[in-house]
């Protein structure tokens, strides 16, 4: 059988052929699918390939299969018809009855291949062609050296075409099954992994990370190469190092998608070779605000109603096919279940203690807003026990995942990163369904007496827009009816760049600094917890907020002022 | 002189005063930390009766929502060497959903040592409710001086007796005033105290440019802020601006008119 140099090219392979064929004639197995995608009936096949550069008359020739955990008992599938000719270079495809695959069998017979560890031989009398064994195979008498991988929903395949050294481990590797053509081609990408950071973007103009692995699957060695990105209709571009066949590389990019919903990643590479454009799909990432959205999160509780998750509803709609899952941990199923629109769910670690939580705490008061009747809190199958510190190697102690039935990650959660996270027996609020303020953080905790609103409205939310003035809602932040927040509110209107604002007591003293951002026109919410910048609370008085709009030239269009009470 | 000075400065450390804390020109009567010489509150001696009053307004940062208003009546008698005089003045700053009423009265001895007893009522009304007024008592020790060539100053020492503002960290508490003149001009540094115990400092000169006019010019360390003012007087009737302008937030126009006779005693508010 012939052996050939590491370094594989179409040149290579036809040198292989060649001289292969100055020897004897070669029949082996090239490609097989033992378990494919979807039912085994139909979809099994094993191709067989003339490695040399004469015609093989295939007579007498069988196809065996073994069963490992039998042993070497052969069982014949299929034996050639007398004077079967395979001409150099060509393959020949046995499919299983009701042949389903793509491409035209020469034969269909029952294949009846299995999963492994099992083994496929071809034999002409007493002679072995060639030997092939997949999975976890031990004995010799089953396979050339060492077995090949298991494959499920792919095939294995000799890479390149024709490839035999002896060893059904290193011959043959996991790839797409191609009955009846070339295993690969010679110039081929294809994606291993794709990491998003953020999982899923609050807001249109947010940026994503994106870390993507990709495996040289062609023949050839591919170069430095350009890649085009596309993230819906924004469009980038990314260099992947000069990779050898096989080889694995990275690139990474960021963007900010200009659409909301679900925006398709892609990257296109232009083999250098053939000038084939090759497509690779890099999944989606979702923008804005989905049919749900995580509310509330108590990680940390004081005393005993457990951890619990609340989940509010844009619009109506079936909880089924909907997931949550913790950083790292297994993605569960939300409890089957229809919410109208603005209606929450709560999901709880320990149901019947959060809602005894929940009656208590409307007894002594404390959901003015949310006299309602108390929401169900509903179990997960197994609780994601959230983590309030941050592992080593990690930058947030916990981050929340909710996707949809697609699996789509339409919202997620950070808690004790970059935000912070809420103290012991604070719930962890968000503001807004979307952000309004893009550089701000769209979470933070709760400033309700009860230190968590269940089921009800969030204490750092309030409802209002933003109009282009600066306004101050509630007009009062009322310290003594517990912790408290008001919203200041703005809008950028055409010409406006930036801005930036700040606190100020009646002194002229500056007291705490919103920050600001130059993203252009657009609403604008800051929450104001009653803190300074050290994180003190603040006594009762009153204060004046500023807040300076910048324009193109970073001069100041107009400079705003406004009187915040703290009581 | 010098000595003089030195010694004030040992007697407010020997008297445990910790940092002195900052300047803020919160209130109308802020603005102004001293007077020329020929103003009522100013240096020139002159002896009998006096009474004056006083009223002024204003807008914090120029903030409609901020008005400023005070009025304020002084009266005493002075004789060769001192004066004893008693004062009232009532402040307000805001409107509606803030307001915050201040109220002061002295009464004390003036002269080449100074000693006088000063208390301080503030109620603030927040969103229409009243809270309870913070009161502070406090002394104010002082003492003046002469040298040759006309140079002439003054220092005074606010020891708290009863501080019921203590413990709000952002308010501004008066600590020493130094005042030195040497005509036409005259120089006044501030040390007031922040309720978190920063320290800030206020400096003002005034440049007489005739018995009737004067030319004022401030730095508000508390605040950042920077401006200017004047000073006329018409025979019993005084009228005195000050303009100071915050970095971020604006400006702030004060006016004041002050009638009476006589001279006042010491300068600033009662």
């Amino acid at each position: 059988m012939a052996r050939m140099p590491i370094h594989r090219t179409p040149l290579t392979i036809l040198c292989v052929l060649l001289s292969a064929a100055s020897a004897e004639a070669e029949l082996l197995i090239n490609e097989l699918a033992p378990d494919p995608a979807g039912a085994d009936t139909g979809r099994e096949f094993v191709e067989i390939i003339n490695a040399s550069s004469i015609s093989e008359d295939m007579t007498g020739v069988m196809l065996q299969f073994a069963n490992g955990s039998e042993g070497a008992v052969w069982r014949t599938r299929w034996e050639a018809e007398p004077g079967l000719l395979l001409a150099p270079g060509t393959r020949f495809l046995l499919a299983d009855r009701n042949w389903q695959g793509p491409g035209q069998a020469q034969v269909e017979v029952w294949l009846g291949l299995q999963n492994g560890p099992d083994a496929l031989r071809l034999v002409r009398g007493d002679s072995v062609l060639d030997l092939v064994g997949w999975g976890a195979l031990t004995d010799p008498e089953l396979m050339e050296a060492t077995p090949a991988p298991s494959a499920p929903g792919a095939a294995l395949s000799r890479r390149p075409d024709g490839w035999d050294s002896q060893d059904n481990g290193a011959d043959f590797v996991v790839a797409d099954p191609t009955p009846g053509w070339s295993n690969f081609r010679p110039w081929a990408l294809s994606v291993l992994t794709v990491a998003m950071d953020p999982p899923s973007l609050a807001r249109i103009g947010d940026p994503l990370l994106l870390d993507v692995e990709v495996r040289n699957d062609g023949l050839e060695d591919w170069p430095v190469t350009t890649l085009i990105l596309a993230a819906g209709q924004e469009r980038g571009t990314a260099l992947l190092d000069a990779c050898p066949a096989g080889d694995v590389r990275r690139f990474s990019w960021q963007v900010r998608p200009g659409e909301s919903g679900r925006v398709a990643l892609g990257a296109v590479a232009v083999a250098p070779g053939n000038g084939d454009t090759i497509v690779l799909d890099l999944g989606a990432v979702h923008v804005g605000a989905g049919a749900l959205f995580l509310s509330e999160i108590m990680a940390a509780p004081r005393r005993d109603e457990g951890e619990w998750i609340e989940i509010e509803a844009v619009m109506p709609g079936d909880l089924g096919g909907w997931r949550l899952r913790d950083e790292g941990g297994e993605w569960r199923d939300l409890p089957v279940r229809t919410l109208a629109a603005g209606e929450r769910i709560l999901l709880a670690q320990e149901p019947v203690a959060l809602e005894e939580w929940i009656l208590e705490a409307r007894a002594r008061g404390g959901f003015a807003a949310c006299d309602g009747p108390v929401p169900a809190a509903l179990e997960l199958a197994g609780w994601p026990n959230l983590n309030n510190t941050a592992p080593d190697g990690r930058a947030f102690a916990e981050r929340l995942q909710l996707a949809d039935p697609t699996g789509l990650v339409v919202d997620h959660a950070t808690i004790g990163g970059l935000d912070g996270k809420a103290p012991d027996g604070l719930s962890w609020e968000r503001v807004g369904i979307e952000p309004a303020h893009p550089t701000g953080a769209n979470w933070g905790t709760c400033t309700a007496r009860t230190g968590a609103t269940p089921g009800c409205p969030n204490s750092l939310s309030t409802p209002g827009t933003a109009g282009p003035t600066l306004t101050v809602e509630p007009a009062v932040l009322d310290g003594a009816a517990g912790p408290g927040a008001v919203h200041l509110r703005f809008q950028l209107i055409a010409g406006e760049t930036g801005w930036r604002a700040r606190l100020h007591d009646l002194w002229g003293a500056p007291v705490r600094d919103f920050g600001g951002d130059d993203l252009g026109t657009g609403p604008r919410d800051l929450v104001w917890d009653g803190r300074d910048d050290r994180g003190m609370v603040l006594p009762p008085g009153g204060y004046v907020a500023l807040l300076l709009v910048k324009g193109g030239a970073g001069g100041t269009l107009r400079r705003e002022r406004v009187v915040v009470v703290v009581r | 002189m010098i000595r003089r000075m030195l010694v004030a400065i040992a007697v407010t450390i020997t008297l445990g005063v910790d940092s002195a804390t900052a300047a803020g020109a919160r209130l109308l009567e802020d603005a102004w930390l001293h007077e020329p010489a020929w103003a009522p509150g100013g240096a020139a001696l002159e002896t009998g009766g006096f009474a004056w009053a006083s009223a002024g307004t204003g807008r914090l940062f120029g903030m409609p929502e901020l008005p400023l208003s005070a009025l304020r009546l002084t009266a005493g008698r002075r004789g060769q060497s001192s004066a004893w005089s008693l004062a009232a003045g009532w402040q307000r700053l805001g409107r509606e959903v803030l307001q915050v009423d201040h109220l002061a009265v002295s009464a004390g001895r003036d002269g080449r040592w100074r000693c006088r007893v000063r208390g301080v009522s503030e109620r603030r009304t927040l969103a229409g409710s009243a809270t309870p007024a913070r009161r502070r008592v406090e002394a104010v020790l002082g003492c003046e001086w002469r040298a040759p060539a006309g140079f002439s100053g003054r220092g005074d020492l606010h020891l708290a007796l009863v501080d019921g503002m203590a413990g709000d960290p952002r308010h501004v508490a008066p600590l020493m005033l130094l005042v030195l003149r040497l005509p036409p001009v005259s120089c006044a540094l501030a040390w007031d105290r922040r309720g978190d115990g920063t320290p800030l400092l206020g400096l003002e000169v005034v440049v007489e440019l005739s018995p009737a006019a004067a030319f004022s010019w401030r730095y508000d360390g508390g605040s950042r802020s920077l401006g200017w003012g004047l000073v006329l007087r018409r025979g019993p009737l005084l009228v005195r601006s000050s303009h100071l302008v915050h970095p971020d937030l604006g400006a702030t126009h004060r006016w004041q008119v002050a009638a009476g006779r006589g001279r006042l005693p010491t300068a600033g508010s009662p």
